[in-house]
């Protein structure tokens, strides 16, 4: 990898996240008929965050304030690990969606004792939901990815991502991985319909309650890893559908990755303006459903044997 | 080893068809002691790592764990019926057909080889098993033992890869898995919330 595509690489995960929330927040609002902010509101928002002085309540310990550094360090690296054009990553390695999965484990990991920390009962009750759904989330995930790497015989992000010939089942095995994706997208970033970004209603807050008691840089650091999760899973099913790869065709893969990502905010979007949250109780079965979907790959992989090419 | 691994697929029949905590346990405990065996069988030469990985599924995952939790559960006189898959027709067929697919993609990876067919459709099976009460479980004791057949599952498939983990990281996990149980069991023995019977209390 040389300078000028690592660049790219890290300039699309400083500024995408920030423009990925700022489109979904626009798709809510034209739905609503509303103008709304700015697509770049986000990064004012954290700018002002970042000036401000971070508040610490007596009752945290140093995982308190550990926290969101290792959630956005984590982050950043899983970040760095996906590409968010196929071909167009950084370090790479066979079976790093291994270590993807892990290194979002220990981000998890350190929010929820970050949670924990501070004490309270209410931010505990996040915490138990966080670790519950994970359980669920990670078989989903490496089902979806495992299939895809065992039928192509490729194991890194680099290679797995890169489009291959268009037979019957890549795409198909493609499709249902990038469905998987997008329900597991609303499930580890906390959108509509497993958790709503916006209510501050204890009976149903999962990723927000987690972060009430954080302020100032701290706050902006767990809202920009949250944007950038967002980001990862975005990248992830646009590189899963986009038809060319930075090495064979740098522009028309980047353009096509740049409208992916796109599609997939105004598609959660979408859901956050028509849908509903379902009842808490419920979500790990929505979870099954990730899982399933992506079981759906290993189910046509297995009946299609000999069947298509 | 296939004799063990269809051994091992009986345990996992037993789980699923008794509808019952001890019937988990004992199937828990059983495949321990199959995994173990099939260590044994595989090991050429006897190393730190192999002495850790033989100790961890003796001790700890045949004896004390399902022993552990079998005392806690009973002190605690919980209900005996746990279905690990909810007497539904549509979920019996969904799982039973995720199951087999599990089966037929192992033989489509590896198409000569029944043995390591056997052995992927098998883990695949019993992560997929576990799974599924993990989801529908609404009891503390239910999704901790959805959780150990999952992590059953996932300790089959790396014993009979033949990768084992150097002896330090392989404590570790075995420190992990005890620490696993001791907590549920600890969880378990605390009194249940009002209008909870015969229940460790509901977890979301």
């Amino acid at each position: 990898m040389n300078a000028p595509t690592l660049l790219l690489h890290a300039l699309g995960i400083l500024l995408l996240p920030i423009l990925l929330s700022g489109v979904i927040t626009r798709t809510k609002a034209i739905w609503a008929g509303r103008k709304g902010p700015s697509l770049w509101q986000t990064a004012p928002d954290l700018l002002r965050l970042l000036r401000k002085q971070p508040v610490y309540s007596t009752a945290t310990s140093w995982m308190f304030r550990a926290a969101p550094v290792v959630v956005l360090a984590a982050t950043l690296l899983c970040a760095l690990m996906v590409p968010w054009v196929p071909g167009l990553h950084g370090p790479g390695f066979e079976y790093d969606f291994v270590a993807f999965a892990y290194l979002a484990g220990l981000a998890r990991m350190a929010m929820v004792l970050g949670a924990l920390d501070t004490a309270s009962s209410f931010e505990g009750m996040g915490a138990s939901r966080e670790a519950t759904l994970a359980t669920v989330a990670e078989p989903a995930f490496f089902l979806a990815l495992g299939t895809l790497a065992a039928m192509s015989g490729h194991t890194s992000f680099q290679t797995l991502l890169v489009p291959e010939t268009p037979t019957t089942l890549n795409v198909t095995l493609r499709v249902l991985a990038a469905l998987a994706l997008f329900l597991l997208l609303q499930l580890e970033c906390g959108r509509i319909p497993v958790d709503d970004p916006t209510t501050h209603l204890e009976l149903t807050m999962i990723h927000e309650v987690m972060i009430l008691d954080h302020s100032g840089p701290d706050l902006a650091a767990l809202m920009y890893a949250a944007a950038l999760k967002l980001f990862i899973f975005a990248g992830l099913i646009a590189g899963l559908l986009n038809p060319w790869s930075w090495e064979s065709a740098p522009l028309p893969a980047a353009l096509a990755s740049l409208v992916g990502i796109g599609a997939v905010a105004v598609a959660v979007g979408l859901v956050e303006s028509l849908v509903a949250r379902i009842r808490i109780r419920f979500i790990p079965h929505y979870g099954l459903v990730a899982v399933m979907v992506a079981s759906g790959g290993t189910l046509v992989a297995a009946l299609t044997r000999g069947l298509l090419p | 080893m296939n004799l063990l691994t269809i051994l091992f697929l009986v345990t996992m029949a037993l789980a699923l068809l008794f509808s019952s905590w001890r019937g988990v346990l004992v199937a828990l405990s059983l495949q321990g002691a199959l995994m173990a065996c099939m260590v044994t069988l595989s090991t050429d030469h006897v190393d730190a790592a192999s002495l850790v990985l033989l100790t961890d599924l003796v001790l700890a995952r045949t004896v004390l764990g399902p022993s552990i939790l079998w005392q806690a559960f009973h002190a605690r006189d919980v209900d005996a019926t746990v279905e690990m898959l909810p007497a539904n027709l549509f979920l019996w067929c969904v799982a039973t057909t995720t199951g087999v697919a599990g089966f037929w993609f192992a033989a489509r990876l590896y198409p000569t080889d029944l043995a390591q067919t056997t052995v992927v459709g098998a883990a695949f099976s019993q992560v997929m098993l576990g799974l599924f009460s993990l989801v529908y479980q609404r009891t503390v004791m239910g999704q901790v033992l959805g959780l150990l057949v999952i992590e059953s599952g996932i300790l089959f498939f790396e014993v009979t890869g033949g990768h084992h983990l150097p002896w330090f990281l392989q404590a570790m996990v075995s420190a992990v898995f005890l620490g696993l149980v001791l907590l549920a069991a600890r969880f378990s023995a605390m009194p249940a919330a009002s209008g909870v019977e015969n229940d460790v209390g509901e977890v979301l």
